[in-house]
């Protein structure tokens, strides 16, 4: 699988400390594996999975995966630090606020890849939005650091707390993904995010309403999304799939 | 009692006896006491006169008072607007930071010569026209003036400046209205639009499309709702309730992600159902709402028999 940036339809979210998914990760042939350090992390387990991560990285990079970081926001910094190694494709940051923070970031990895010897600026980063200042401020949060190369969706339905409305919808989801995705498309950053409706939740959706939340996001501008379970990887490539 | 519950805001016009006498009886939340739309060029300056003697009358059933003003006549208006027993005024068709800073300084005064504690009253700028809906959040930021929850950014008056029916079968205010709700929810406010219901016959006296629009606001997770006839006012208040069986769920996600958390995991299933740290956010605001709401009843409660007792 090699990793093809026109081309990461796919998401795979890994949990770092599950070692066992970690090396099953390729078997659905996602496009990129996400090491996730936040959500899917439970607190007891997040030194350790930081601790492992740079091995997993190189494990799965040696084997031509294109492998990213999720962090958390309120650990930002340290999870950054223990991503930063050879073979790390980019950084997924869920939920900035301002540009200041990505700006903040940037900075820090930058510093990181000078002590792990890896390529200045190689290191991507990808804004997952799932604040609503983080909405109002996109276009400035997207050109913090010229490390961005994608820009997100995340889980507002959640986060933003963003019920359903009769229209089968989230309230304020269109509109956000729209929003989303002019900022990108005007940026020329990758658009990613998918039409989950209020009965598929994300976390939870079965092949078919995953399948159909992804060719509704295509249709709309959309290129890619996250995947939460193995099971999502295939319809998204086929919902994703330029036709 | 100034708090969060407005699950019912109704307009009534001060200088007609037959509403403004009889509207502490009808279990609103909120009156707005209005000298603007619905009071003729010719009424204005009796209107006015009555606003104070209406705060009176329309809170003594418990409910919360705002008073809609006229965006042309701000400074005749507000002297007669703004007294102690006002949670919130409304600046009508609203477009710049400048006109809503303006609003504010006049409130800022009288507060100070009237013993309101300044800053207190809300001023609520409504958002009627397309102007307004792009320059929201720089109208927001313009006055150190709380406001708690805001909405807006249609009705007629935007219909008439896009140049589209009211009425129709989907949703043509999507995205003013979700410019709105965005700028609010960035700046912390409560969003309180942007939940489409289809009503193209245009009536506003039914209490079924009061239950229709009360359901969908509530699955949403809106809680606020504005009336124009009283017969809205019950559906309303009913439906944006916490009801009892989303208050019994939100103690089981919160007990559930309780153990979750002893047991050091940050995502469980409960009933089918996945819970983690969104799902017990949400239990807890289900259970805030809950309490304001009954604290809200118990008071209109209390002003009602306090209300009755006087009149007998």
């Amino acid at each position: 699988m090699t990793d093809n940036i026109s081309n990461r339809r796919s998401w795979m979210i890994v949990p770092a400390h599950d070692a066992d998914a970690s090396a099953r990760c390729a078997d659905s042939k996602p496009d990129v594996v996400v090491l996730d350090l936040e959500y899917t992390v439970p607190p007891r387990a997040k030194v350790a999975a930081r601790e492992g991560l740079a091995a997993a990285i190189r494990k799965l990079a040696d084997g031509q995966i294109a492998v990213f970081v999720r962090i958390d926001r309120e650990t930002r910094w340290a999870d950054a630090r223990a991503a930063i190694t050879r073979g790390i494709k980019g950084i997924i940051f869920a939920g900035p606020d301002s540009p200041e923070e990505v700006a903040e970031l940037g900075d820090l990895i930058t510093a990181m890849e000078r002590e792990r010897g890896v390529e200045p600026g190689e290191t991507e980063l990808v804004l997952m939005m799932e604040s609503a200042k983080g909405f109002w401020n996109l276009a400035a949060i997207a050109q913090a650091s010229p490390r961005v190369t994608a820009l997100g969706v995340g889980r507002i339905d959640l986060t933003m707390r963003l019920g359903p409305v009769p229209q089968d919808e989230f309230r304020l989801y269109r509109f956000l993904m729209t929003r989303a995705l002019v900022v990108a498309r005007m940026l020329r950053k990758q658009p990613l995010g998918a039409l989950w409706r209020p009965d598929s939740r994300g976390g939870v959706a079965a092949r078919d309403s995953t399948a159909k939340a992804a060719r509704e996001a295509r249709l709309m501008g959309f290129t890619g999304c996250v995947c939460a379970t193995p099971e999502q990887v295939a319809p998204v490539n086929e919902g994703f799939a330029q036709v | 009692m100034n708090n969060r519950v407005a699950r019912c805001v109704m307009f009534v016009t001060p200088t007609n006896p037959r509403f403004i006498d009889k509207a502490w009886t009808r279990g609103g939340d909120v009156y707005i006491l209005d000298i603007e739309d619905s009071i003729a060029p010719a009424e204005k300056q009796r209107c006015r006169t009555l606003i104070r003697e209406s705060i009176a009358k329309a809170n003594k059933g418990g409910a919360s008072i705002y008073v809609r003003i006229n965006k042309p006549f701000v400074d005749a208006d507000l002297p007669y607007a703004v007294w102690p027993g006002v949670d919130r005024i409304m600046l009508p068709k609203t477009e710049s930071a400048a006109e809503y800073r303006r609003v504010h300084d006049i409130i800022l005064k009288l507060e100070k010569e009237r013993g309101i504690v300044p800053g207190t009253i809300e001023l609520y700028p409504m958002i009627e026209s397309t102007l307004g809906a792009v320059n929201i959040y720089e109208i927001l930021t313009s006055a150190p003036r709380k406001l708690r929850s805001m909405g807006g950014g249609g009705g007629y008056d935007m219909a008439v400046n896009l140049g589209i029916e009211m009425f129709a079968s989907f949703d043509q205010y999507a995205f003013p209205q979700a410019n709105v709700a965005l700028a609010a929810m960035a700046l912390d406010m409560e969003p309180t639009g942007c939940v489409f219901v289809p009503n193209p016959s245009g009536r506003v006296d039914q209490a079924d499309q009061a239950t229709q629009q009360a359901s969908a606001l509530h699955a949403a997770g809106v809680h606020h709702a504005g009336a124009l006839h009283p017969n809205f006012i019950e559906p309303l208040v009913k439906g944006l309730s916490a009801t009892a069986d989303e208050i019994a769920w939100a103690h089981k996600v919160i007990a559930a992600f309780d153990s979750l958390t002893d047991e050091g995991e940050s995502v469980g299933m409960l009933d089918g159902k996945v819970v983690d740290k969104f799902e017990n956010d949400l239990a807890k605001r289900t259970l805030m709402w809950a309490a304001d709401c009954a604290a809200k009843d118990a008071y209109k409660v209390r002003a009602m028999e306090r209300a009755q007792e006087a009149n007998s």
